[in-house]
């Protein structure tokens, strides 16, 4: 009884009419926290942190660079997730929600990788450094690009789905990488002064402000990966006859 | 407030340059971003719209011409 309704949650979870429905309501939702939230903590951690003792004002770098370099591996993990799903149960969803991370996955590791950049020339006193965790990073912008040229170069959109699929998949060995790249080898990046166990190297006047932009660069993503992920599914299902009753009712309002 | 005054908050200290960078940099970037997005929504619902109004028009099989893109 419970596995029929579970499986049959599983088979509606795939189903990009009922995606479609669901999510409605969260894409608003999820643009406005992401609106509110990067404003509040880009205000606190500009205008409000206090300075660092050592490195003076240029550690309000960290509040855009860490919340988009974390950012930019989730999307990675999700692609690798969704690729695993979509390669097991062949469900078409996946394939849309690749296609939707892709281009914010790109555009925000490289957003990691510039705001490193500038972060490192006060800081390290170069603006590039062939540091583990930086070159992990490039890594995994050339994966983005790597997928995105992939499925460029594919018309077949089945193929397609599966080449990007695989590679997503198999790319997700860099991730734990990025992670672990600072305690295995020689590195100027910091080790992470966060933890579930531990408690933060910094005061909270320094870190809830780096929590806010977490959470907002994470709200600002849902919201742009569900709007292109609706976008698709329509040019997907174009013709079908729910998405026509659903324009008709758009314009009717 | 952290700083004494708008001009050493717009200064920060002598890393004022760095700072700002980041930050436009990665304000111009998510607004990239998400009129990209938006403008391929909007794109899409407006060919959507477009087959709507031939169907209310009567052209015949005007529903199925754009089946994939």
């Amino acid at each position: 009884m419970l596995s029929v309704s579970l499986k049959r949650l599983w088979h509606k979870l795939g189903s990009p009419r009922w995606f479609f429905a669901l999510t409605e309501t969260w894409v608003k939702a999820a643009g406005w926290a992401a609106l509110v939230l990067l404003i509040w903590g880009s205000a606190w951690g500009l205008g409000f942190a206090p300075a660092d003792y050592q490195q003076g004002n240029s550690f309000r770098i960290m509040y855009v660079h860490v919340p988009a370099a974390m950012l930019a591996q989730s999307l990675y993990i999700g692609m690798g997730v969704a690729g695993f799903i979509g390669l097991v149960w062949r469900m078409k969803l996946t394939d849309v929600a690749i296609s939707a991370c892709l281009p914010l996955g790109m555009a925000i590791t490289a957003l990691a990788l510039f705001s490193g950049s500038v972060w490192g020339r006060p800081t390290w006193g170069s603006w590039w450094e062939w540091d583990g965790r930086t070159v992990s990073t490039l890594v995994l912008f050339f994966l983005y690009v790597g997928i995105y040229a992939l499925r460029e170069a594919i018309a077949d959109q089945d193929l397609r789905g599966r080449a990007s699929a695989l590679v997503a998949m198999v790319g997700t060995v860099n991730i734990p990488i990025i992670k672990y790249s600072v305690e295995w080898w020689n590195t100027l990046h910091q080790p992470a002064s966060f933890g579930l166990t531990q408690k933060p190297a910094m005061p909270s006047e320094m870190w809830l402000p780096l929590l806010v932009m977490v959470l907002g660069f994470y709200a600002f993503a849902a919201f742009v990966v569900l709007v292109r992920m609706r976008t698709e599914i329509l040019n997907r299902e174009m013709g079908a006859r729910w998405v026509s009753d659903w324009i008709q009712a758009r314009s009717g309002r | 407030m952290y700083f004494d005054s708008f001009a050493e908050f717009l200064q920060m200290g002598k890393h004022g340059f760095y700072v700002w960078t980041a930050y436009g940099v990665t304000a111009l970037v998510l607004v990239m971003c998400w009129l990209s997005a938006r403008g391929s929504f909007l794109k899409t619902t407006q060919r959507l719209q477009q087959q709507a109004d031939l169907v209310q028009r009567g052209v015949p099989s005007a529903q199925h011409t754009e089946n994939r893109k």
